[in-house]
């Protein structure tokens, strides 16, 4: 049987210590190859993995043999710009790692004729957007994005519910959660808890948005008590150094361990010389990337922030913390017990509920068994398109005719007709 | 002998590289004893759709025949010249149109999402494809430039040839006086404006006199605001064009010179700037540019920040031996390269190639 083909855009690779969408594409693309025809479109000239193109080459690829699907692995990074504007231009499935955007984006994605298209889309009698005036965007979500969105996935699940319930649409769509893959046949070992110390391990940025302050603070407070010893080991980029470095000052805390460079490896190394982790957020709308599966992957009581991702967890495998007023007293009374051994964690239970959730090959299946389902659906959309940049062309043209329409027709046909024809720019 | 014609594309009312480029390359070709013409069309990059009609014109060209003799050869440079017809077409590349390629999706290209822009994108690179590939020899200014073909167009047989200075062993170096200088025209991409931000943070008694007349509507509000925004008045200086000798005493008196635009295809500035000893600030994404900047040995380059920018200036000024010491090395550098006077023999020897075994006579002395 015929494989669907798929265009696939991420990412680069090299990025995916610091991006959660070239992470998932990492993971699952040599896993899906097996069921699926994909080309991996980078903002990259040079291909890490064999199948990988620059992302200006989709459309002609596309023409010369089309694709089934386009996929989008959607994250708010500088580096992932190139997606936000190629996704909108064949819309396709997007995966959304973030729907808040801190940056606003590129040029074409700041000044887009988005509304005016899908209009257009859907009513061929509708005009086009006015490319000479300005189309100021009204805020950083991805409004434009999910509105070209055929099928939504995202790795967040409190975003489900804006992507369902979205102003525009280009066509009725399914919205699905799917988490970001562990990677399989990692060591993972724990140490061994000592009565007298306790270590906790966190991978924030020092910013006010990740709570680490909060978690200082407790920290600090824990500190004065002088029966057990609290460690905290903490995994920066070098850039981060000197904010943390004031808040550690701040919080007057002697021991506190400083990694730097935020990679797997790293995280791995100082997870598995801790007692807990902490993955704290501000909103439920925020990342937790791929360390926070990693830290379940390796069953160590974590305390979470009690929204977004951790509504989707069970709640006997996390410690879930309030943001606000409370939120430093009940991390410190979650992290004394845990340091005191007086909650009993399951980690067989978790480690087992974190590979049924994180585990690749489930994540890929799933995402398998979607695209399968979807394909028709694309298929029957990408025709449908094709007739839509038809027009688009064709008024791209008349557009330029009637530029040139002062001419003779006899200098319009020695200038024009033959060079229009030889480069085949007819409709 | 050969007859020869050197497509030029003239943006009317301004002049920068490309203008240097035409003539030297004229200037030499003469100088060989050739038969040498120039045509020119102008140029507009906007409205966007204009450019379908500029190749459609320069394609109409009829370039075989003048005055009941054959042209042997063509040496288109820029978009849109290369979509001449001629049987002999050798190109020598200054740069495509980049708002379709390197600068798509930047804040440096007027190409939006909608897909008539889409379309006109399509069409634009196809063409690019089919008209340069027309050509008996493929070059470029820069390794940066060659390598935009390869990526973006799949164009792998060229080759890189570097353009000399157009006013060869006339720089010289003087003593360094308390200003730092930016030559280039004024447009966003060339980010004078980074520096302008920069300078705050640059030691109070130095200086910033800016060469170049502005090429963006809106450019000068913007950057003479910039002046005013940071009290700058007494420090900067927009000098506009200048003359050669001037260019030349301005790069010799200068503490350091600043060239940092994004991607640039090549940057005579650089070489300029080498050739008078004087040590060149660049950024990590400047392009071509880096092609003959070492950090720390013949040049600073840093990320393309203010904070970055001032510190490599502060640099500068407070260790002028060190300053003194890159200028040197440029300039050694320069001169290794042959890009003073000499290098125009390669450059003419590979543009005339497709002529095959022509009888050329040796250059004449220059004057």
């Amino acid at each position: 049987m015929k494989k669907n083909r798929i265009a696939w855009f991420s990412p680069e690779f090299t990025y995916k210590e610091n991006s959660p969408a070239a992470w998932a594409s990492s993971i699952l693309i040599p896993i899906l190859r097996k069921n699926f025809e994909i080309d991996l479109f980078s903002n990259s000239h040079q291909a890490t993995i064999e199948g990988e193109f620059h992302y200006l080459t989709a459309s002609s690829r596309h023409r010369e043999n089309p694709y089934d699907i386009f996929f989008y692995n959607l994250e708010d990074r500088t580096f992932s710009q190139f997606l936000r504007v190629q996704c909108t231009l064949i819309p396709g499935v997007i995966w959304f790692h973030n729907y808040n955007f801190t940056t606003f984006g590129p040029e074409p994605v700041l000044n887009s004729t988005w509304q005016a298209s899908l209009k257009k889309f859907a009513d061929l009698n509708a005009g086009w957007g006015n490319l000479y005036s300005e189309n100021p965007q009204v805020g950083p979500q991805a409004m434009r994005e999910q509105s070209f969105a055929l099928a939504a996935l995202c790795s967040n699940p409190a975003n489900i519910s804006v992507l369902e319930n979205s102003e525009f649409r280009i066509c009725d769509k399914q919205v699905q959660f799917l988490a970001l893959p562990a990677e399989s046949g990692a060591i993972r070992k724990v140490r061994t808890a000592s009565p007298k110390e306790f270590t906790l391990a966190c991978c924030s940025s020092p910013l006010i948005e990740t709570r680490t302050h909060k978690l200082l603070q407790a920290l600090s407070e824990l500190g004065k008590n002088n029966q057990i010893i609290y460690h905290l080991n903490w995994l920066l980029e070098e850039c981060e150094l000197e904010q943390a470095n004031k808040l550690i000052l701040e919080f007057n805390l002697s021991n506190v361990k400083i990694s730097t460079g935020r990679t797997m490896a790293n995280w791995r190394e100082i997870l598995s010389d801790s007692d807990a982790v902490a993955h704290l957020l501000y909103s439920a709308y925020s990342q937790l990337d791929q360390y926070l599966s990693e830290s379940l992957m390796f069953g160590l009581p974590t305390i979470m922030s009690d929204f977004g991702f951790s509504d989707f967890l069970p709640e006997n495998l996390i410690f879930k913390i309030q943001n606000g007023r409370t939120e430093v007293f009940e991390l410190k009374a979650v992290i004394s017990k845990l340091a005191q051994n007086e909650v009993a964690l399951d980690r067989e239970n978790l480690i087992q509920t974190a590979s049924e959730l994180f585990g690749p090959e489930i994540i890929a299946q799933e995402l398998s068994q979607f695209l399968e389902a979807f394909a028709p659906k694309s298929q029957s959309f990408l025709t449908n398109w094709k007739n839509f940049q038809k027009e688009a062309k064709r008024a791209l043209l008349q557009d330029i005719q009637q530029r040139h329409s002062g001419f003779t027709e006899k200098l319009e046909n020695l200038v024009f007709e033959q060079v229009f024809k030889e480069f085949g720019w007819t409709c | 002998m050969a007859r020869i014609l050197i497509l030029n594309v003239q943006v009317p009312f301004v002049h920068g590289g490309q203008d240097v480029l035409v003539n030297s390359l004229a200037k030499e070709l003469k100088n060989r004893e050739h038969d040498v013409d120039m045509v020119s069309l102008p140029y507009s990059a906007e409205p966007k759709e204009t450019l379908i009609e500029q190749i459609a014109l320069w394609r109409s060209l009829n370039l075989e025949r003048f005055g009941g003799k054959d042209v042997d050869l063509v040496i288109p440079t820029k978009f849109p010249s290369y979509f001449t017809k001629h049987p002999k077409k050798s190109l020598w590349l200054v740069h495509q149109h980049r708002a379709i390629y390197d600068l798509y999706a930047s804040a440096y290209s007027d190409f939006s999402d909608d897909p008539r822009d889409e379309e006109l994108r399509n069409m634009l690179v196809e063409a690019d494809k089919i008209a340069i590939n027309e050509c008996k020899f493929i070059s470029g200014i820069s390794q940066n430039v060659i390598k935009r073909l390869k990526d973006f167009n799949g164009i792998t047989n060229s080759k890189t040839l570097y353009p000399p200075l157009s006013l060869g062993n006339k720089y010289y170096s003087g003593e360094s006086q308390p200003y730092i200088i930016s030559v280039a025209r004024l447009c966003r991409i060339k980010r004078v404006d980074l520096m302008l931000k920069a300078l705050p943070q640059i030691h109070q008694h130095v200086k910033f006199k800016i060469v170049g007349k502005p090429d963006e509507p809106g450019i000068m509000e913007y950057l003479e605001n910039e002046v005013k925004k940071h009290h700058l008045e007494n420090r900067v200086e927009f000098l506009g064009r200048v003359s050669d000798e001037e260019l030349l005493r301005l790069y010799a008196n200068a503490s350091a010179v600043f060239y940092g635009p994004h991607n640039e295809d090549y940057g005579y500035v650089t070489l300029e700037a080498m050739a008078s000893s004087k040590p060149v600030v660049s950024c990590l994404d400047s392009g071509g540019v880096l092609e003959f900047l070492r950090h720390e040995e013949n040049s600073l380059i840093t990320h393309p920040t203010t904070d970055a920018l001032a510190s490599a200036f502060n640099r500068l000024i407070e260790y002028p031996e060190f300053a003194q010491q890159l200028g040197k090395r440029g300039r050694r550098d320069i001169e290794e390269l042959g890009l003073l006077e000499t290098g125009w023999d390669l450059i003419i020897d590979n543009l005339l190639s497709p002529l095959g075994n022509l009888d050329i006579k040796p250059c004449k002395l220059r004057d």
